[in-house]
């Protein structure tokens, strides 16, 4: 597989990948009655200063 | 291969398996919370899955540690997430999602292509096989995430992000000179793509893949381009 290629892979796979899921198997959203969630992640730690994403392999 | 080297490629599969079992936590808490978002079951149960092969991915790295006499560092504990605090929760996600997949996991796409084509050791072949096949759905899963955030989210707000996450995304180092044995091509033997290499790779992965993703969705990407532009002309000081 050359780089080139891996757009088609992975961008577009990808989004085909939601395509091929259809509307059908989604959790319910949160409905209008309910407040809207402080946080959809848990308490994490912080990376150190000036580390703003994980690292490639 | 000089000891050097040999010393270098421990050292990277050391890191790589801190890489992975760091990985394992976030795509877990990453699932957790595109469940909590109501996004489609199967981008749930895809970022589950992942977190269970990067389980079994560092203890490959292990593995590979054990077998070249290094010793294996004790795995992550921490859940670390990367972006800003005052987020929203939507964004705060969409944030850890896109650092983690559509960055981090397709630009180690690229890597594991390149050390495919190299590999000549059986086990190796084996093991990079493996990861590859994985790496393909941990990096889709970011894709099919802003397939579907899209229209929820306005997506905006990442423009001006990106650069601080490509930046993160190469470790303190890989624009920065390093020891001679870096370049060293038998690097690529032991699994590890040499540094002028692997500087490479990512630029023509962030212009080929990561930026034309990104614009898919409509995202501005004029401050990566400008990143990318400043890192290339970098490269040419570095390197001449």
């Amino acid at each position: 597989m050359k780089l080139k290629r891996l757009f088609q892979v992975l961008v577009l796979g990808g989004t085909g990948l939601l395509a091929a899921c259809g509307g059908s198997d989604s959790n319910p959203p949160p409905g209008n009655n309910t407040p809207p969630p402080q946080s959809l992640l848990p308490d994490g730690g912080t990376p150190p200063s000036g580390y703003q994403g994980p690292l490639i392999w | 291969m000089v000891d050097a080297s040999g010393a270098l490629i421990a050292q990277v599969w050391a890191v790589r398996h801190g890489v992975e079992t760091g990985a394992s936590l976030r795509f877990a808490a990453l699932g957790e919370g595109m469940r909590g978002a109501g996004a489609p079951n199967r981008l749930v149960e895809l970022a589950s899955r992942a977190s269970a092969d990067e389980v079994r991915h560092a203890a490959h790295c292990a593995d590979i540690l054990r077998s070249r006499h290094a010793e294996v560092p004790s795995p992550e504990t921490r859940l670390l997430f990367f972006g800003p605090r005052d987020l929203g929760p939507e964004q705060r996600l969409t944030y850890e999602v896109v650092a983690q997949s559509c960055i981090s996991e397709t630009e180690s796409m690229a890597t594991l292509v390149t050390l495919l084509d190299a590999a000549r050791d059986e086990h190796l072949k084996t093991v990079l096989q493996e990861l590859a096949r994985d790496e393909v759905q941990h990096a889709r899963l970011g894709w099919a995430y802003l397939g579907w955030a899209k229209d929820r989210l306005d997506l905006s707000f990442l423009t001006p992000f990106l650069p601080a996450m490509a930046t993160a995304a190469t470790g303190d180092d890989l624009f920065q000179r390093g020891p001679p044995e870096a370049d060293d091509p038998a690097l690529l033997l032991g699994g590890v793509v040499p540094k002028s290499e692997r500087r490479r790779i990512y630029l023509e992965t962030l212009d080929s893949v990561v930026i034309p993703g990104f614009e898919e969705f409509r995202i501005d990407t004029a401050p990566l381009r400008r990143w990318a532009d400043e890192k290339r002309q970098a490269l040419v000081a570095l390197e001449s």
